[in-house]
């Protein structure tokens, strides 16, 4: 039980909804593992909340083997129904949108990274930036350079990059969602195996390469292309709505599925909304609550309060159904489950829902959503 | 071919031109006062011919980093003594308010007006107090259209309230006190055309409150003079940081203490500078500045030696928002340079009553700067010129400017040649 403890603490207790900031904050996965035991707000969430460090359990899986190596904590989340699990790599708090920087990919004459089994002649991608410039963002504009003679060493830098010779041909590609992390930190799984917390079915991870900036490696997780929408200008942010509630006179942020936007594989940069549990209870009469399968005792002791009765032993196979929320969780246990419950699994369904029960925050987060493996 | 042109021209105009006796520039900290009249009337005229190579800016085509103003120097082709440059068109990239003023004309060799500036004296009779005012007009076309500014340079009034002491309270938006080139703001004062690198942080106007004492050594040759100053922005140019307002409520503290040993054909002028408080580009006041710098000057026989070193760190902007005398940004980051530059000049010694001057120099900068999380912007430059006074009221200058990359920054065809020719009233 004791290992329990801190992560009841993270997951229930100390995820404050957040207070308007005048600052314009940042946070990435630096910050995340270096404040993770400290108490303090990252835009409603406390760092623990992000990252599990290797040894921790994870967090919705207690029962689990403990992470081998820190790594990103898994969030359940649905969309339009569909689960949709997913990572929180960046979180802004009254900052402006975020910029796209480009990333340079070196490619030899036919257009190929070149393939090598030393790690020190790899051809890496090139970042112009860190996580420590003002102007750093997850999202990157690909820049392919085809390049005739092309070694480890050509590019280093952005002034290796910009002094090219004309020869080397340029073309630009899509936008990709490369957020940079501290080395070794992943997302946060039992050993290779990544799990979406609600259903338990495996995940496809993303890749982890390193690449330069400024001469120096860094890493990154590669969570592929066109993850985020533009209007030609910007980035187009989508709102995903978070459940929040009082707990011992705080506000905290509950560890139920969040509801992202539709396609959410293509909206990883999203406006937090807080959607008030509490609030929701005083107007329709009812306390809404999760569905934890009863063959889950755990996560439920993870919820506490907020898990819905327990089902009956008839409707505990629907593990899509787990850690979403319903306006009416006796439905749990009635016969025509799942058909008769309210769930709140989709953005409509939130914003159907009295506008007093939501509250749009000042705090942006970029989601590194997750595809289930075939 | 045409800047040979212009030189003839500029030359036969001076020729016909009356002998106007002009002020004697002296140290350039504040104007001379009126002698005879209580209200006097000067100024000058600065006309300009430039062309600069590459596209007129420091931004290549392929950069597409943003701010695209962070990793590349775009004050280093400058054209003129206000150290506007050729362009500083992104073509549409985004950029966060580090930019110099541009003239718009790019890489097409162009005359330009440089600067007209007129001065207003006033100083009455048998009282301790003077008044002046400088109104400059900069005609600029760029290619957003006419974008012509009238500007309020300085606007002070000063009291000196000892005979026997050279003690002067200003009140007012008058000339820096940090370091030595503010002293060649003007272009008529300035020996050469163009600003150093490092001029945008040590040459601006400020808005607030300055004293200046000076006090004699005679056994010594010597003097000591002490220059501070308290304002809403601090040294930096009114295109970076905004002057007429404070953002903060708290004022940029500012100062120079200086050492002069003048003796009949040796003079050296030694200077230490500093420079604290709030960065005046935010609203709050938490987020500081620090400046350091160092400034010698040598004159013996005609050859002079001067160079200036500087240090400045910016705190990071804590709010969002960036609010420049151009316009507004979107952060402010936390930045560093350092830097420096050295002239070597030489007057020859001899003069006619149409030939009052001919002047050779050289200069040096070289600046290291970094916004926070970007590559160390390294560059230098090497500008030599000559400058041929006739008249004493006419002045033309031919530079050449020869900018470097040498590390952050990519290379960038940015190199300027461009003349100048300041009518004095």
């Amino acid at each position: 039980m004791r290992p329990l403890l801190p992560l009841l603490l993270a997951l229930t207790g100390c995820g404050l909804s957040p207070p308007r900031s005048e600052r314009a904050l940042v946070w990435t996965a630096r910050e995340f593992k270096a404040s993770h035991t400290a108490a303090v707000d990252f835009g409603g969430w406390r760092p623990a909340q992000f990252l599990m460090l290797a040894g921790e359990p994870l967090a919705f899986l207690p029962n689990t083997p403990a992470a081998q190596a820190d790594g990103l904590t898994l969030f359940a989340g649905v969309s339009d129904g569909v689960s949709a699990p997913f990572v929180i790599t960046d979180v802004w708090q009254n900052h402006p949108q975020p910029w796209v920087q480009p990333v340079w990919s070196p490619r030899d004459e036919l257009g190929k990274t070149p393939e090598t089994s030393n790690p020190d002649d790899a051809v890496l991608n090139l970042f112009p930036v860190d996580v420590d410039s003002t102007f750093y963002s997850p999202y990157w504009q690909l820049e392919e350079l085809v390049t005739p003679g092309l070694t480890s060493k050509t590019y280093r830098t952005a002034r290796d990059v910009l002094n090219a010779p004309a020869s080397v041909v340029r073309r630009h590609g899509a936008l990709v969602l490369c957020p940079i992390v501290p080395e070794g930190v992943g997302l946060a799984g039992a050993g290779d195996t990544l799990t979406d917390p609600a259903s338990l079915r495996a995940l496809a991870p993303p890749t982890a390469p390193r690449a330069y900036v400024e001469g120096n490696i860094v890493h990154y997780l590669a969570f592929g292309l066109d993850r985020v929408e533009t209007d030609g200008q910007n980035l187009v942010e989508a709102p995903a709505y978070f459940f929040v509630a009082q707990q011992d006179g705080r506000r905290i942020t509950l560890p139920i599925a969040a509801v992202l936007p539709s396609s959410p594989l293509r909206h990883a940069l999203v406006r937090r909304v807080d959607v008030d549990v509490d609030a929701l209870e005083r107007i329709t009469t009812v306390k809404p609550g999760a569905y934890v399968p009863s063959a889950r005792p755990e996560l439920r002791t993870v919820l506490g309060a907020f898990a819905g009765p327990v089902p009956s032993a008839a409707n505990d196979d629907v593990a899509r159904f787990t850690l979403r929320v319903a306006l009416n969780p006796s439905c749990f246990t009635a016969t025509d489950f799942p058909g008769s419950c309210q769930w709140l699994d989709s953005a409509a369904s939130v914003e159907a829902l009295s506008s007093a029960v939501r509250s749009v925050t000042d705090v942006q987060a970029t989601l590194g959503v997750l595809e289930f493996k075939p | 071919m045409t800047r040979a042109l212009l030189f003839s021209l500029l030359l036969s105009t001076a020729a016909f031109a009356e002998d106007v006796a002009v002020d004697d520039p002296g140290d350039g900290y504040t104007p001379d006062e009126a002698q005879e009249e209580t209200l006097r009337l000067t100024g000058y005229v600065d006309v300009g011919f430039s062309k600069v190579t590459g596209n007129g800016s420091s931004f290549l085509d392929a950069d597409t980093r943003v701010p695209l103003d962070y990793g590349n120097d775009a004050f280093a082709p400058a054209v003129n003594s206000r150290g506007e440059v050729a362009s500083t068109d992104s073509k549409g990239r985004f950029t966060n308010g580090f930019l110099p003023r541009s003239v718009g004309i790019g890489s097409t060799p162009s005359f330009l007006i440089n600067t007209t500036s007129a001065d207003v004296r006033f100083q009455p009779r048998g009282v301790p107090i003077f008044l002046f005012a400088r109104v400059q007009v900069m005609p600029r076309l760029l290619p957003t259209g006419d974008l012509t500014r009238l500007e309020l340079q300085q606007a002070f009034g000063r009291v000196s309230p000892f005979k026997n002491h050279e003690l002067a309270l200003f009140l007012g938006r008058f000339d820096s006190v940090f370091g030595i080139e503010y002293l060649e703001n003007e272009a008529n004062l300035r020996s050469g055309i163009t600003p150093s690198l490092i001029a945008r942080y040590t040459t601006g106007h400020g808005l607030g409150a300055k004293a200046f004492y000076r006090f004699q050594l005679p056994a010594l040759w010597s003097a000591v003079s002490f220059n501070f100053a308290a304002t809403n922005n601090g040294t930096r140019i009114e295109a970076l940081v905004p002057v007429d307002a404070s953002l903060t409520g708290n004022f940029v503290g500012s100062g120079r203490i200086g050492y002069e040993l003048n003796l009949q054909h040796l003079q050296v002028k030694l200077g230490a500078s500093g420079l604290y408080g709030p960065r005046n580009d935010q609203r709050t006041p938490t987020s500081r500045q620090l400046a350091l710098a160092g400034d010698l000057r040598v004159n013996a026989y005609g050859l002079s030696v001067s160079g200036e070193f500087l240090y400045l760190h910016d705190e990071k902007g804590l709010t969002p928002g960036k609010i420049t005398g151009q316009g507004l940004g979107e952060l402010a980051t936390e930045f560093t340079v350092f830097g420096g530059w050295g002239r070597l000049g030489y007057t020859l010694p001899w003069k006619t009553t149409a030939l009052t001057g001919v002047t050779f120099y050289g200069r040096y900068d070289r600046r290291h700067a970094q916004f926070a999380g970007f590559p160390e912007v390294q560059t230098d430059r090497f500008t030599v010129g000559t400058r041929v006074d006739l008249y004493d009221f006419v002045a033309l200058k031919l530079e050449a400017l020869f900018n470097r990359e040498l590390a952050g920054a990519p290379n960038v065809d940015n190199d300027v040649y461009t003349s100048s020719a300041v009518f004095t009233w």
